[in-house]
């Protein structure tokens, strides 16, 4: 699906919204994957190759990463700006077992939309998704906005709109 | 502050930046770091900030985040509830893991330690503009793409 394509014709509210756990570390995966599992498909990587061929080269969207701040000696910031370089609708949040201001400010600087502290608070988790998925839904809706609004009037005859 | 003419003899509009501090240091230190690149306007009055901030032509806000009377994370809400395309970075004396998490949570783009480092502000202010032109330039983008389509 080309990015157009995905702004224009993607209808959020008929599918399931798609989690990717991005987490070194096998306890913190399937801990998200159980708090979500019930109203997301969720996915997991552990590393930065698994999540980018994720997010970019399977047949899947995915909505909403959760991102740990440190995957082994890998700096997760490093690897929330390779997937908003690839893909910018998608939002991110971090995860973290220690939480940091200089981890929080390049959080921020990189575009991620929130930062959680493990262990998860499983009602937290998913409104920090819910969250995620508004902020997304909403991002699409100013994009259709502003490609309706420029659309020339004689286009919207041939398309048989009035 | 520097005028800028564009090709057709026109004068470019500067970018403006408010800066919104109860203190009167910060607010002119700021304003001395700022003033030769950018118009800066400076408020101690949220609410008045507000005001500037919907009649429109604000580019980037410097916000504190502690400040007496209301707390700043909710005037940072506020901008994004009103006007979502103008940028936002905090300014605190006093960083602290859980305002930089509700920084992220609402929406500012980075957040400063006082007292200021004078590159450290001219760099956040020239990636909030970058930002910014991006944010705009991109919506623009898919306008055109969808009319070449049609055309």
């Amino acid at each position: 699906m080309t990015y157009i394509s995905k702004v224009l014709d993607r209808d959020l509210s008929n599918e399931p919204i798609t989690v990717l756990v991005v987490d070194d570390e096998e306890g913190p995966r399937e801990a998200l994957r159980m708090i979500l599992k019930d109203r997301c498909s969720v996915f997991t990587a552990k590393d930065e190759s698994e999540a980018l061929f994720r997010i970019t080269e399977s047949n899947v969207d995915v909505d909403i990463v959760a991102l740990d701040v440190r995957l082994g000696e890998k700096d997760g910031i490093g690897v929330l700006q390779a997937i908003k370089r690839v893909a910018p609708d998608v939002e991110v949040f971090l995860i973290t077992g220690y939480p940091s201001i200089d981890s929080a400010i390049r959080a921020m600087r990189y575009g991620a939309y929130d930062y959680i502290i493990k262990p998860f608070d499983k009602h937290m988790v998913r409104e920090v998704v819910r969250k995620g998925v508004l902020r997304q839904s909403q991002s699409l809706f100013e994009k259709r906005e502003r490609i309706r609004n420029n659309r020339p009037k004689e286009a919207l005859y041939e398309r048989g709109g009035k | 502050m520097k005028e800028g003419v564009n090709e057709m003899g026109g004068t470019l509009r500067s970018n403006k930046i408010l800066v919104i501090d109860d203190e009167e240091g910060p607010r002119q230190s700021l304003k001395m770091i700022l003033k030769d690149d950018y118009e800066v306007l400076t408020t101690d009055d949220p609410v008045k900030a507000l005001e500037i901030i919907v009649k429109g032509d604000i580019d980037i806000v410097a916000l504190d985040i502690k400040m007496p009377k209301v707390n700043g994370i909710e005037i940072l809400h506020n901008i994004k509830k009103t006007s979502p395309d103008v940028e936002v970075f905090l300014i605190t004396g006093f960083p602290s893991v859980s305002t930089a998490i509700e920084a992220i949570q609402y929406g500012a783009y980075d957040y400063v330690v006082k007292p200021f480092d004078r590159d450290a502000v001219l760099n956040v202010v020239r990636r909030g503009l970058n930002r910014r032109s991006q944010n705009m330039l991109e919506k623009e983008v898919l306008g055109d793409l969808r009319f070449l389509k049609w055309v």
